[in-house]
C-alpha cells in the first residue's frame, strides 16, 4: 500500500503536456488552416456583399415560377429513373465483387486483393468525374448518369456487403459443410440468408445518395433535372431554378422517408 | 459406419498440441459416448473426423476412406452421410424451419435440389416426413430464431434425418438446454439412433446421463484416449478421474479459420 505521498506523486496532473508528435500534427493543420483561409480570400467585406447579392438572388427567385412545371416534373422523373436503374445493376454487381472481397468467401488472397482494389478505385473516383468520363463515351444523356451511378454504387455497396459477410456467424456454414455442402451451397444457404437485411438496408442508403448524386450529374450533361437547373441559372431564370431546387428538395426528402421506413420494418 | 483412429496428432498452428497419438476404433452400429474435461481434445476430434481440420499426422479411417488423403468430393460424399448435432443447434436463423430441414439434402442432391423454390416434391414430402418424427409438422413456417433451444435442437435432427445419414457425431447435443428438454433432446436422438441402426459418437459433460445412454463410453485426456469400456465396467472412479487437473488441461481449443470458414 503507497504512503499519502507517493500516492499524490502517481496521480495524473490536470495538463499533461502534447507530445511531439501531437505539436506536429498539430502546427501543420494550422498551416494549412491560415494558408486555405488566406488563399480563398476570406473577407467579412467579401461575405457582407455575398449576403446582399443572395438577398438579391431571392428577391429575383420569387415567387417560383411554376410555367414549366410539365418540363421540369419530367426532367424530375428522369432523373429519379437514373438513380433506380444504377443502383439495381450497381447493387447486382456489386454481389460477385462483395463475395471475393470478403475474407471468408474470397477463393485466395490474389483474388481478393485484386477484388478489394478494383472496388477502392471505383469508389474513389467521385461520381462527377465517371460522369464525365462517359459523357464523352456514349455522348450526353441518362445513359452516362446510370453508368456512373453503378460505378459509384460498386464502389460503396461492395465494401458495406464484403464487410457484413466478414462479420457472419460461420457456425451455420460449418454445420451445412459437415453435412456434405459445397461451397456455394454454404453461401447461397447460410451466409447470403444472414447478410440479406443488411443489404438492403445498404442498398436503399445507396438509393438516397444516387438520387442526391443523380441530381448533380445533370450539370455535367448526364441527364435528368441537372440539366434544366444549369439552364435556368446560365439563362438567370431565376424563378425557374428556385422551383427546380425545391422540387429537387420535396423528392429527397420523400425519398429519404420512403427508405427509412422500408429499412425499420426489416431490420 | 467403420472408423478407425491410427496414431492421430493434431496440433494448431499456435502450437498447441491437442491430440497426440489417439487410437480408437468403433464399429458399425456402436454407441459411444465420449467424455473428457474442457481442452482434452474431444471436439477437435470430431472436426478432424469430418475432415474439418486438416490433421497433422496419423490417420482416420471411415469405412475405408482415409480422411488424411480424401479429395473434396469423396470428402462431401462422406460427410453427406455424417449427421452433426452441434450444441449451439447451427441452424441458419433467418430462413424457415422447413427450408433448414431442406438442407439436409445439400450433401446428395446439391443446392437447386435443396432449395424450397426449385427442390421435388419428393424431397418437400421428405422434409416434412423428417419434421414429424421429431415432433414439429406444426411449426414448419416458422422462422428458426423464433423457436426455443430444445426445438432448434430438434429442427437440427430432423435435418440430420434428411440426409442418407449412417453415423452421427453429437458435440454436446445438450449442452445450452435446461435438464428437461436436454433429456428429451437425448432420448429423441438415441430413439432415431436405435431405430435407424446408426453408429453414434456423443460428447457429454453429464456422467449419468452417459452412463444412461452409452453402450460404450470413451474417455478423453491431454489428447488420448484414457477409458474405455461398458457403462457397467468403469467405476465412478475411474470416471472421475477424467477431470482431475492434471498436468496436460488446456483451454478449450476454438475451431481454426479451415474449419469455420466455410468455403
Amino acid at each position: 500500500m503507497p504512503s499519502d505521498r507517493s500516492i499524490q506523486e502517481l496521480m495524473p496532473t490536470r495538463f499533461a503536456r502534447p507530445s511531439i508528435f501531437t505539436w506536429v500534427i498539430l502546427l501543420t493543420f494550422f498551416a494549412f488552416f491560415i494558408q486555405g483561409l488566406i488563399g480563398a480570400n476570406v473577407s467579412l467585406e467579401r461575405l457582407m456583399k455575398g449576403a446582399a447579392n443572395m438577398g438579391e438572388f431571392m428577391s429575383m427567385a420569387t415567387p417560383p415560377s411554376v410555367s414549366r412545371l410539365d418540363v421540369i416534373a419530367k426532367a424530375m422523373w428522369e432523373t429519379m429513373n437514373m438513380a433506380i436503374v444504377g443502383v439495381t445493376f450497381g447493387v447486382i454487381f456489386s454481389l460477385p465483387f462483395a463475395l471475393l472481397c470478403a475474407r471468408n468467401t474470397s477463393p485466395n488472397a490474389l483474388v481478393r486483393i485484386v477484388a478489394i482494389n478494383i472496388v477502392s478505385t471505383l469508389r474513389t473516383v467521385p461520381d462527377l468525374i465517371w460522369a464525365l468520363i462517359f459523357v464523352v463515351a456514349v455522348g450526353l444523356g441518362p445513359l452516362a448518369g446510370i453508368l456512373a451511378i453503378i460505378m459509384d454504387t460498386i464502389g460503396f455497396c461492395a465494401r458495406f456487403f464484403a464487410e457484413r459477410i466478414e462479420e457472419i456467424n460461420p457456425k451455420p456454414g460449418m454445420a451445412l459443410k459437415a453435412a456434405g455442402a459445397s461451397r456455394t451451397s454454404v453461401v447461397v444457404g447460410a451466409i447470403l440468408p444472414e447478410c440479406v437485411p443488411s443489404f438492403v438496408a445498404t442498398s436503399l442508403f445507396s438509393v438516397e445518395k444516387a438520387v442526391r448524386s443523380a441530381v448533380v450529374l445533370g450539370l455535367v450533361g448526364a441527364g435528368g433535372i441537372g440539366v434544366e437547373l444549369t439552364s435556368a441559372m446560365n439563362l438567370f431564370r431565376y424563378r425557374e431554378a428556385l422551383t427546380i431546387i425545391l422540387v429537387v428538395l420535396v423528392v429527397v426528402i420523400a425519398v429519404e422517408q420512403v427508405s427509412k421506413a422500408i429499412r425499420s420494418r426489416i431490420i | 459406419m467403420h472408423i478407425r483412429v491410427d496414431n492421430l496428432h493434431k496440433s494448431y498452428p499456435d502450437g498447441a498440441q491437442i491430440l497426440s497419438g489417439l487410437n480408437l476404433e468403433i464399429n458399425s452400429g456402436e454407441g459411444v459416448v465420449l467424455l473428457g474435461a474442457n481442452g482434452c481434445g474431444k471436439s477437435t476430434l470430431l472436426r478432424c473426423m469430418l475432415g474439418l481440420e486438416p490433421i497433422s499426422s496419423g490417420d482416420i479411417l471411415i469405412d475405408g476412406i482415409s480422411l488424411s488423403h480424401a479429395k473434396t468430393r469423396p470428402l462431401r460424399q462422406l460427410r453427406s452421410r455424417i449427421g452433426t448435432v452441434f450444441q449451439q443447434f447451427n441452424l441458419v436463423n433467418n430462413l424457415s424451419v422447413f427450408q433448414n430441414v431442406l438442407f439436409g439434402r445439400l450433401g446428395n442432391d446439391g443446392l437447386w435440389r435443396s432449395l424450397n423454390l426449385t427442390c421435388s416434391q419428393t424431397n418437400r414430402d421428405l422434409a416434412m416426413h423428417c419434421l414429424e418424427r421429431v415432433g414439429l409438422a406444426d411449426l414448419a413456417k416458422r422462422r428458426t430464431d423464433q423457436l426455443s433451444g430444445g426445438q432448434q435442437q430438434r429442427v437440427a435432427m430432423a435435418r440430420m434425418l434428411m440426409q442418407d445419414v449412417q453415423l452421427v457425431f453429437a458435440d454436446e447435443p445438450i449442452a445450452s438446454l435446461d435438464p428437461r428438454a436436454g433429456r428429451e433432446v437425448m432420448d429423441l436422438l438415441f430413439e432415431i439412433v436405435h431405430e435407424r441402426r446408426l453408429t453414434v459418437i456423443c460428447v457429454l459433460h453429464q456422467l449419468e446421463l452417459a452412463q444412461e445412454y452409452a453402450q460404450r463410453i470413451v474417455g478423453l485426456k491431454a489428447g488420448q484416449v484414457l477409458l474405455d469400456g461398458k457403462p457397467s465396467d468403469l467405476s465412478s472412479e475411474q470416471l472421475h478421474s477424467l477431470y482431475n487437473q492434471g498436468a496436460h488441461s488446456q483451454p478449450t481449443a476454438q475451431p481454426t479459420r479451415e474449419a469455420l470458414h466455410a468455403v
